[in-house]
């Protein structure tokens, strides 16, 4: 055995766990799910093959689809650039150099990783709208706060607040972004003339577009499946008001058992996100890669 | 000789531990095992175990689940145990369970807890503070009050500040207690499907006027009345926790006794009010015995045990409510007036119902689940505003069609 094929057998070797696992937790039930999507399938009975059936009656006979996904966008495109937007902004000021900068940090990032549950139990608490503190203090500025989560015209506003909770993770990556960017190129900006705006403008935000970008899609993919917040503080509700994809994915498959229509609401999910991921590389032209760059200068 | 083993699946946690241990104590020869799981999980877990071919010998069910897994041969049919057990005196089911956990005829499982236990809590205190004689078991009108009795006393027991705020309810509906609407559906002749007992409905019924009224009926309490607790108000409490504030008189809820203990005004239990006919539900919670289980047997004793013997009965009474087997029987082991109370009108109310021919299958059918969840978004826009009960009883009954159809 030659030494080439030799290494070659052992790469494969110790890439073995990971082909494993990738084929039997991914592929396999990505195949299966694809199967089961052109299938009636209930679980305890075998899947019976319907064509198209479970696709044509999201489109055709269920105004509850259409709703969730109609919910799902409202929600992506009011929590994502307002989740992108904070979570820069906080990076910003916990890029100062300021006293007790790490304990700051640590703070803004703890909700990241406390647990959606408790979060969204908390959540109730906070826009109880009689009891809850921001209801309260709305009252003590003589305004009569809604109902919040239980207020249909309301829930998904609060739904969209609470999403907020959710910066730290972001500003994290962010500020990764702001403390690799190069020293000399904020010194050679003050040696030009420039002040703190034109750092930000001409250094910082350019530099950081790549995270910037990377918390943008990953956001845009994230808000296409929340569930948790949903799931525990509204259920739904009220009147559907907060039903959103993945909830109600969720209630075709394992309320229901309808596991052939709910894996067809998988694959459209796919489709849309992927849709979404595709639009925004092709309009990915204002990230700014210092790498390219390079490229470009030799 | 090697002890049997035997899994037992439900939802009550820790509440069924001394229960279990008591079986197992009794039955040395066999090997229990004791698989609670929390109520979200388990109505996933039952299907996917049993798909799997892992499902516990025993699994404890509730009306819905029998409705959506009996049809698919989860359970194993107990005909030939029940006919074969001597200890069992069929006459003394309160309903039989082929009807409460059973599928076109065929027992599948056998109900623990009497078939309905939903009622309404009354705060006497308020009640009497109001004028209002608080029709309990034993009173002459314990099973006819109707439903204009019900209004007047939300209303009379309803109390505001000056600026209008509630200082008091009348009554706690949880907007619409699950229970609530089936009762005064029946109560009033109106039925949910073309088939009464839900096995196989063909068109739902909810734009007929008998339905219709019942729904109006109790969306009134809040908006004509305007004697009910809101979302607003049971947010974070939920209906239990306003009722236990002591700050409404009337709360709609299952059995409650264990709850009503921490309450520090005098309580008591009514049944809904009545309007044509007095009417129940069935379809308690019940075991079932695994279709696939090579412990069959085994699991039908220790089913038998908890739901017809009086020493298995008593170990799950103290977490539920009255027996579905003989539940006379179990009265003299109440631990207190009020909690006999409590069981004697429940098995009052149920022997009324089926002496007026107004029992039914609490599941609202195979698509039980779903129709449930159609109901509760159209009913909330109600009392939002945007449609009336005619509007949403029409919206109801066209989805619930298409998935009859």
């Amino acid at each position: 055995m030659s030494m080439r094929l030799r290494e070659e057998l052992e790469a494969y070797l110790f890439l073995l766990p990971w082909i494993l696992g990738f084929l039997l937790f991914l592929v396999g039930p990505l195949a299966a799910s694809l199967y089961f999507s052109v299938a009636d399938y209930n679980i305890l009975q075998p899947p019976k093959l319907v064509g198209l059936a479970n696709y044509q009656t999201m489109f055709a006979d269920d105004p509850l689809f259409l709703k969730s996904l109609r919910i799902t966008a409202i929600y992506t495109f009011a929590s994502v650039p307002l989740i992108v937007t904070m979570g820069y902004l906080v990076a910003l000021l916990l890029n100062q150099k300021v006293r007790g900068l790490s304990v700051w940090r640590t703070i803004f990032y703890l909700p990241a990783v406390v647990s959606g549950v408790a979060v969204a139990v908390m959540w109730v608490w906070v826009f109880d709208p009689d009891g809850g503190i921001v209801n309260n203090l709305l009252r003590l500025a003589g305004i009569e706060g809604p109902a919040w989560f239980t207020d249909p015209d309301w829930a998904l506003t609060t739904l969209i607040l609470t999403s907020l909770w959710g910066i730290g993770g972001g500003m994290v990556v962010y500020l990764a972004g702001m403390q690799g960017v190069p020293t000399h190129l904020y010194e050679a900006c003050e040696l030009d003339g420039g002040g703190t705006w034109n750092r930000f403008r001409h250094v910082t935000l350019p530099m950081t577009t790549p995270v910037i970008f990377f918390n943008l899609l990953i956001g845009i993919i994230g808000s296409w499946q929340v569930f948790t917040n949903a799931y525990v503080i509204t259920n739904g509700g009220p009147a559907n008001a907060t039903l959103f994809y993945v909830l109600f994915l969720y209630r075709q498959g394992w309320k229901y058992h309808k596991m052939g229509y709910a894996s067809a609401l998988a694959w459209v999910l796919f489709f849309i996100i992927l849709i979404f991921t595709i639009i925004v590389f092709k309009t990915s032209g204002w990230v700014y890669y210092e790498s390219d760059q390079a490229d470009q200068s030799t | 000789m090697e002890p049997e083993p035997l899994r037992i699946a439900h939802w009550w946690g820790e509440a069924f531990d001394n229960a279990m241990s008591a079986f197992a104590e009794q039955h040395p020869q066999y090997d229990v095992s004791n698989e609670p799981a929390p109520w979200d999980g388990y109505h996933t877990k039952i299907p996917t175990t049993v798909a799997a071919g892992t499902a516990a010998d025993v699994m404890f069910m509730n009306a819905g689940q029998f409705m959506e897994l009996l049809p698919q041969g989860v359970g194993a049919d107990l005909t030939e145990y029940l006919n074969g057990d001597p200890d069992i005196d069929a006459d003394l089911w309160a309903i039989e369970p082929a009807l409460d956990t059973g599928w076109e005829g065929v027992p599948y499982g056998l109900p623990q807890w009497h078939p309905d236990s939903a009622n309404l809590w009354v705060n006497k205190d308020l009640m009497s503070e109001a004028g209002i004689e608080t029709p309990e078991w034993g009173h002459d009108d314990f099973m006819t009050w109707n439903w204009d009795d019900l209004v007047e006393a939300a209303v009379a027991t309803t109390k505001r500040m000056d600026d209008g705020s509630f200082e008091q309810w009348g009554i706690a509906l949880g907007r619409l207690h699950s229970s609530s609407y089936r009762d005064m559906v029946w109560t009033n002749g109106g039925e949910f499907f073309d088939d009464t007992t839900h096995e196989r409905p063909t068109e739902s019924l909810f734009t007929e006027p008998e339905v219709v009224e019942a729904f109006q009926y109790l969306v009134d309490f809040e908006l004509k009345y305007n004697v009910g607790t809101r979302p607003d108000d049971e947010a974070v409490i939920g209906a239990d926790g306003s009722y236990l504030s002591g700050k409404v008189a009337i709360t709609w809820n299952w059995n409650i006794y264990g709850v009503m203990k921490q309450a520090n005004f005098d309580w008591g239990i009514i049944t809904p009010p009545f309007q044509e006919r007095r009417a129940n539900k069935y379809g308690g919670n019940s075991w079932v015995v695994n279709a696939a289980s090579d412990h069959q047997d085994a699991g039908y004793e220790f089913v038998s045990w908890g739901a017809t013997k009086l020493e298995g009965q008593k170990q799950f009474v103290a977490v539920g409510t009255v027996p579905a087997y003989n539940p006379h029987g179990i009265i003299p082991e109440a631990e207190s007036e009020a909690q006999s109370n409590v069981w004697k009108l429940i098995i009052a109310r149920q022997e009324a119902a089926l002496e007026d021919g107004a029992a039914r299958a609490y599941a609202l059918g195979p698509h039980g689940t779903e129709i449930e969840d159609i109901l509760n978004a159209e009913v909330a826009l109600i009392f939002n505003g945007d449609q009336s009960v005619e509007e949403t009883m029409a919206n109801v009954k066209a989805q619930a069609d298409a998935l009859l159809g």
